[in-house]
């Protein structure tokens, strides 16, 4: 086999899960900050415990959405090394 | 190490293949995605038909049990989706901003429906040969055209009616914010429109994404048994076959909590935007 190619296509695939993996570090930097301020505000007054809630969790939907920009390009360099796609 | 490479990456040909159906329109190219859609489709109007009807015998209070169901989740985006950003006067969008936000409720769900036997449709694959494929776990809005077309049509949408609401001068006009200095506003045109286009952009690939992402961890969860099952004889066959099988039952629960929250996610964003451009705030 040829190792020249096996070592491009290596390299393709592994530096576009390291940029998943780096997409994933944002996303969970991100919402943790979120949740950690719900909560703080839940604690602070309980009776609006429901509307931050649902903030929270739309919050964390946009948030996400950011990060999966981030896996989306990796997907796409991932299919485009030779290792896999479609 | 070839055996890796000779696998040729199954998660990427279920998530990202389209096989046109045989027969159908030839290369027209009707898909299992186009199916699911129109699947969705007849969905919605069976469900909500009916709902019509009982509404014009008993106008104000819904008798039956769909009915009250389906009441829910419509109030639930009246009062908290329309009412804060479009004011009452924002009713009248009600209809489509609730069929939007079912279509793609929906959509999202058909692609959470494991393999049902009698559901077959014939598939021609890449070779040209058709084959019986299952129609489970083909999500419509797991196709990016999908999400980048209802995307646009939303897009289109509310740019159309905010033009109609202003005018198309003050529309124009309102891209910038006010007050600002002269030499500044062909700049900040030019990075506003861009960003009306990202925000387009931006909805179409939320929702792509995270359907097709959740489908990859969830097959990845469920091949664990397949990729580890080849190591070391095959005693480790059966412990991975636990492991994959509690893992894909958890990520196939939070699989259904993200397929409402990004039909959610999508209603809302599209609302917000509709309100900015009825009532431009800068």
């Amino acid at each position: 086999m040829d190792y020249m190619l096996l070592a491009e296509i290596g390299t393709g695939a592994g530096l576009a899960a390291v940029g998943a993996g780096l997409a994933a570090i944002g996303a969970g930097l991100g919402i943790g900050r979120i949740g950690g301020q719900a909560c703080e505000g839940i604690a602070r007054q309980p009776e609006a415990a429901g509307d931050i809630r649902g903030s929270m969790i739309l919050t964390a939907a946009l948030v996400e959405g950011a990060a999966l920009f981030g896996i989306v390009i990796a997907l796409l360099f991932w299919t485009k090394s030779g290792m896999g796609g479609a | 190490m070839p055996l890796f490479l000779a696998e040729k990456s199954w998660i990427a040909e279920h998530l990202l293949d389209v096989e046109p159906i045989a027969g159908g329109l030839g290369h027209l190219g009707i898909s299992k995605h186009v199916l699911g859609m129109f699947v969705a489709a007849i969905g919605l109007i069976l469900l909500f038909a009916p709902f019509g009807r009982s509404l014009r015998q008993s106008p104000i209070v819904p008798r039956g049990r769909v009915t009250n169901l389906l009441e829910i989740l419509l109030i639930f985006i009246r009062d908290d989706i329309t009412r804060p950003f479009l004011g009452k006067a924002g009713d009248k969008f009600l209809p489509v901003i609730w069929t939007l936000f079912f279509f793609v409720l929906f959509c999202n769900l058909i692609g959470l429906l494991p393999l049902i036997p009698p559901f077959y449709v014939p598939v021609v694959g890449h070779d040209g040969a058709t084959h019986w494929s299952f129609f489970g776990l083909v999500t419509p809005t797991g196709q990016i055209y999908v999400t980048a077309t209802l995307s646009v049509i939303a897009g289109a949408w509310w740019h159309l009616l905010g033009i109609k609401e202003q005018g198309l001068v003050a529309y124009v006009k309102n891209i910038v914010p006010g007050g600002l200095p002269l030499w500044l506003i062909p700049m900040l045109f030019v990075i506003e429109l861009v960003g009306h286009v990202i925000k387009i952009v931006a909805l179409a690939l939320r929702l792509w994404a995270n359907m097709t992402g959740g489908h990859a961890v969830l097959f990845a969860a469920l091949g664990m048994v397949i990729m580890f099952g080849h190591l070391l004889g095959g005693w480790m066959t059966i412990p991975m076959g636990a492991v994959s099988i509690i893992s894909g039952t958890i990520v196939y629960f939070l699989e259904i909590f993200v397929a409402f929250l990004q039909a959610y996610v999508f209603t809302f964003l599209v609302t917000v935007f509709l309100g900015m451009a009825l009532h431009p705030d800068h």
